[in-house]
């Protein structure tokens, strides 16, 4: 029987590539959309987990959004007196704060990145938001020369000397990964930072007379157990610093209700294509059976019984199924990196989570689902074809 | 010995008005009977062979084979039944279009008996099939399927053979082969039933029957 099957979908070879082709694309759409989903839900929620600040206080009139700050690795030079600083600590519910000072590669200098990626100094004496994540927790104080990269950059840098604008550094540690802008981001001494926009001729001449040591891009704020994020705003906005504050998971679950509705969106259009590929499938079996009616009889005359030949029919089209979902799954799942990468920009998302399990859950859940789908839409014609009398079958049926 | 029986068969299709091919049938083959039924075409000498192959149930009477009454059987027992004790030889030429000639042989093999490859070629020989082993169905002249479909009828080795119109499509030789071939199976014991309305081969066979107006006459002379 398994030989019949096998010989039926391998030598009747234009009708098996068709239903494979349905089947392909359906599932390669389903794996795709709920890669995207796990990708995007698994990201935001790690982003949530991991970011360590409730808040983040940015300079007044700046026009950089949460998003901007804590999914995309872009520049953003937003710079605010240091003076801010010792007033944040003044706030109520506070539990901790850590300054950070940005500033940023270029993509056209000698000796540089090669790439417009945001560079952070930040103070290892307050700072909570990287210790958590560092790979090699004895080395969290940074020198001068000592270089900090997120999880996105080649694990095999760390020990290797690393040029940005123009300087060499030491990558002495790498971040776990987080989920947020900080795995493409370069971390360093916050002083070290500052020295480096004098340093850089083309940097240097934004600053002009003004000191970066005098200044700081923003503050990351650890709240109390208690306080009430949205009455931490409002006492910032009433503080009269030049300062305002933006909510990390407010910022987060904004970006998430923007997500989830185009992710509903897609839902939707996979389940409009799954209801075609449907439709689509059990037109294919029904001509299928019609075509083979005589064939059927013949196997009924020759002494099968309605379960074999049931056996028979829903076995070839859930073999065709089950390649069709490998087929569908596996171009999905070597697809993922380019669409991951092309959300990377399009969302300002930095969904970092990825990985081998979450793929091989993806795939098999295709796979599981185009055998599903393939007994479904085989369930009617091939109990039409069983039941069929195998004297009208025989008599009735088309010559193959 | 006596392999099956038929009293009293009556079979209707409703067809636009009602049709009906067997009104009152009766025969009994015994072992090693070779039975030539004839007849106008469309008669309904094939109603009764798919009738006695369990293919079609008849309205009324009673069908036994080997002592038990076959209309009492489930849909499973039949299939078994036509597995081990059935050879069909239909009209057309019907053959598993994704499998070769040696394959369809094979598989028609498995479900009713023990495979025996042996067997397999052996009838491919004495059919003048050796040549065509691999070949599918659709790369097969019609005669050569005529004769593949006799020898998938023999693979069994059935108690009862049913042949419709044994002989369409094939030249001279092979028909005379193929009528050869049946009586000698006969003569070993198998009955064989066949449909004809060709007289020289239905001179041959041990027993002539008519259907006419859905009653059998016996003929033989």
């Amino acid at each position: 029987m398994l030989m019949l099957i096998w010989n039926n979908i391998s030598r009747r070879r234009a009708q098996s590539v068709l239903t494979i082709a349905i089947t392909t694309l359906t599932i390669l759409v389903f794996v795709m959309v709920m890669g995207i989903f796990q990708v995007v839900t698994q990201g935001l929620a790690l982003s949530r987990e991991r970011l360590g600040a409730d808040a983040i206080l940015i300079p007044k009139y700046a026009s950089a959004t949460g998003s901007d700050l804590l999914f995309t690795a872009l520049p953003e030079n937003i710079y605010m007196d240091v003076e801010v600083l010792e007033q944040a600590k003044q706030l109520e519910g506070i539990a901790a704060v850590t300054p950070q000072f940005y500033n940023q590669t270029l993509d056209l200098s000698c000796c540089d990145a090669g790439t417009t990626r945001r560079i952070v100094g930040y103070d290892s004496e307050t700072d909570f938001i990287l210790t958590p994540y560092l790979e090699d927790a004895g080395k969290q104080t940074l020198e001068a020369g000592e270089l900090i990269l997120g999880s996105n950059y080649d694990h095999e840098l760390t020990g290797q000397n690393y040029m940005l604008l123009g300087k060499k550094f030491t990558v002495v540690n790498m971040l776990q990964p987080t989920g947020s802008s900080m795995d493409d981001i370069y971390f360093m001494d916050i002083d070290t930072a500052r020295q480096m926009c004098l340093d850089s001729y083309e940097i240097s001449r934004n600053w002009q007379d003004k000191d970066p040591f005098e200044h700081i891009s923003v503050i990351m704020v650890k709240f109390a157990p208690g306080t009430d994020p949205d009455a931490f705003v409002h006492q910032v906005e009433e503080s009269g610093m030049d300062c305002r504050a933006v909510l990390t998971g407010e910022t987060i679950s904004s970006l998430q209700n923007q997500l989830e509705a185009i992710m509903k969106v897609m839902f939707a259009l996979w389940m409009a294509s799954l209801v075609i590929a449907v439709l689509a499938l059990v037109g294919r079996f029904n001509a299928l059976a019609k075509e083979r009616k005589k064939e059927i009889g013949l196997l009924r005359a020759i002494g099968l019984k309605q379960g074999q030949v049931f056996g028979l029919i829903v076995g070839e089209t859930c073999t065709m199924a089950a390649i069709g979902g490998i087929l569908g799954s596996g171009i999905a799942l070597l697809s993922m990196d380019s669409v991951i990468e092309m959300l990377r920009e399009a969302f300002m998302l930095s969904p970092s989570v990825w990985n081998s399990s979450l793929a091989l859950l993806c795939g098999g859940i295709g796979v599981a689902l185009a055998v599903v789908l393939g007994f479904a839409a085989s369930m009617a014609p091939a109990w039409k074809s069983a039941a069929m009398d195998p004297q009208s079958a025989i008599t009735q049926g088309e010559v193959n | 010995m006596e392999i099956c029986k038929l009293e009293h068969i009556h079979k209707d299709y409703r067809m636009g008005e009602i049709v009906t091919p067997l009104k009152d049938i009766s025969l009994t083959v015994n072992q090693g009977d070779f039975i030539a039924v004839e007849g106008p075409s469309g008669i309904g000498k094939s109603t009764l062979l798919y009738v006695m192959g369990t293919l079609l149930q008849s309205d009324e009477g009673t069908y036994t084979y080997g002592g038990k009454d076959v209309s009492k059987f489930s849909d499973s027992e039949k299939s078994e039944f036509r597995a081990k004790k059935i050879g069909f030889l239909f009209q057309d030429s019907t053959m598993i279009q994704a499998l070769t000639l040696r394959e369809n042989l094979i598989f028609t093999q498995g479900v009713g008996a023990k495979k025996d490859l042996k067997k397999v070629d052996e009838l491919l020989y004495q059919f003048g099939l050796e040549d065509r082993a691999d070949f599918f169905p659709h790369q097969l002249s019609g005669g050569q399927r005529r004769r593949a479909m006799a020898a998938r009828c023999l693979i069994h080795e059935p108690e009862l053979i049913l042949a419709d119109e044994p002989t369409n499509d094939l030249d001279e030789h092979w028909s005379e082969e193929i009528i050869r071939i049946l009586k000698e199976q006969a003569e070993k014991g198998t009955a064989v039933v066949m449909v004809t309305h060709n007289a020289r081969w239905a001179s041959m066979a041990t027993r002539r029957l008519r259907l006419e107006d859905g009653i059998l006459t016996d003929i033989t002379e």
